[in-house]
């Protein structure tokens, strides 16, 4: 095998790789969508306090159905599926492990038990799609929890929703922005 | 210590099916369409790269229906997944050695 040859492989190898993975964890939606939520919640838990819980017990299976149906649908235009059992792992465990943190944790007047649990969710979500965009803003965000628990200002939720909500929003407009460009160029 | 050209395997090298499988190996599975949309390839040609890959048992194909229109779907075998990480780890070693050889990677 030339030399040449062999690199070229590689790097299409590499390219087919990518790109699949690319096309399957397309997150726009997902990203607008719990961006938009979590946003919206941020003043919700900071004005009603623990009222928050209702909120996110109503719209995150609503949320999650949504999120489901959408990456369905997709698969299923596509012809490209992917395993759900990772997905859905991770998304139980962010509910189940947020409910626990905001009903079990009375001293965090902040509300940064649940946020530092959805904060991870969303590094783990970007882990499992590769999306580097996606791991930042967890991580810097868990940052934010991790400040904000320390410093204790007066609207702490709507600063970690601005970080995390407004981040997420940003990302999905963006990746919204590539695929339209890219399906234009195919 | 055997050379990494004679590592790779005859049925997973040949470009295509190189192809095929890097492709499968990141979904659970594939539909036949993208797979010829992604690798720009006639029908025939596909079908006949993957019936190879099925009788080695490195990818598996199921035929169904969505309302009247069949659809076929593939996937990477356990063993396809493997084989696909043997190639590209004896294409990386033979390619750093052909580097460390000629004194770095070919200009492109």
């Amino acid at each position: 095998m030339q030399h040449q040859d062999a690199h070229q492989t590689l790097q299409k190898i590499d390219g087919l790789r990518a790109s699949t993975r690319e096309r399957l964890h397309s997150s726009w939606f997902p990203n607008i969508l719990w961006g938009t939520l979590v946003l919206i919640g941020g003043p919700i838990a900071d004005i009603t306090g623990a009222w928050v819980a209702l909120y996110w017990a109503v719209i995150a299976p609503l949320g999650g159905i949504a999120t489901g149906l959408y990456y369905h649908r997709r698969e299923e235009r596509l012809g490209l599926r992917d395993n759900p059992w990772p997905w859905l792992a991770v998304a139980v465990a962010l509910v189940v492990g947020a409910f626990i943190a905001g009903a079990f944790l009375p001293g965090d007047p902040q509300g940064t038990g649940p946020m530092l649990v959805a904060v991870a969710g969303v590094t783990a979500f970007g882990m499992l799609s590769h999306h580097r965009a996606t791991i930042i803003l967890g991580i810097v965000s868990i940052g934010v929890c991790i400040t904000v628990a320390l410093l204790n200002p007066p609207i702490p939720n709507v600063l970690m929703a601005l970080v995390l909500g407004g981040g997420g929003v940003l990302i999905g407009l963006r990746e919204r922005q590539r695929e339209t460009n890219q399906r234009a160029s195919r | 210590m055997t050379h990494p050209a004679s590592q790779l395997d005859d049925i997973v090298h040949q470009r295509l099916r190189l192809g095929i499988l890097a492709i499968l190996v990141e979904a659970q599975e594939a539909d036949f369409r993208f797979l010829r949309e992604q690798l720009l390839v006639s029908e025939g040609n596909l079908s006949s790269h993957l019936r190879v890959l099925d009788e080695a048992g490195l990818v598996e194909i199921r035929k169904g229906f969505e309302g009247r229109r069949p659809r076929t779907w593939i996937r990477a075998t356990d063993a396809g997944r493997a084989s696909l990480d043997r190639e590209v780890a004896a294409l990386r070693e033979l390619v750093a050695r052909l580097d460390a050889a000629n004194g770095g990677p070919p200009a492109s």
